[in-house]
């Protein structure tokens, strides 16, 4: 399966400044109804954000902030297909293509929850730059 | 302000699979310094 985001994917969409480019999870399988984490990343030295993420079927992405990779603040649900944005989170249905998910919010630490409508094959690529 | 959420949503870890972190790629552009003499 070639579901991963090559560098040459990830140098392309990053132009200027120092970046950092994390695979957070690649090509995890999660069963049908299942959920999906990722460890936190430190994020204190960045100020722009985004999630690329690639499923296989149907799943809902939410990412989740904290101060202290600890404790993680509940995120707040968008309904899917709208651009109903919070400043706390964004969510999106994704299904078997790449979308990307802007973090609109500073934080220290960043993770990714994605729950699988589906059974689905998740791989998820931090984006970080200064 | 905030939205109040639309549906209750358990974001249960003990219940996730964690996903194991992968490899991370860094880039660090040094700016151009121009020596003055």
């Amino acid at each position: 399966m070639g579901m991963n985001i090559s560098t040459g994917d990830l140098i392309q969409q990053q132009h200027r400044g120092n970046w950092k480019a994390v695979t957070l999870a690649d090509e995890v399988a999660v069963g049908a109804g299942g959920d999906m984490y990722t460890v936190g990343e430190d994020v204190s030295l960045y100020t722009h954000m985004s999630f690329e993420v690639i499923t296989t079927a149907a799943c809902v992405v939410y990412y989740q902030t904290s101060s202290d990779n600890i404790n993680w603040h509940e995120p707040l649900i968008v309904p899917s297909g709208t651009d109903d944005v919070t400043d706390v989170v964004e969510s999106a249905d994704v299904d078997t293509e790449k979308r990307n998910i802007k973090v609109t919010r500073r934080c220290r630490y960043i993770r990714a929850w994605v729950h699988a409508t589906g059974a689905s094959t998740v791989t998820v690529v931090l984006f970080a730059q200064m | 302000m905030a939205k109040k959420l639309k549906k209750k949503f358990v974001f249960d870890e003990s219940k996730a699979i964690l996903a194991e972190k992968g490899k991370t790629v860094y880039s660090n552009i040094k700016p151009k310094v121009r020596k003055v003499r």
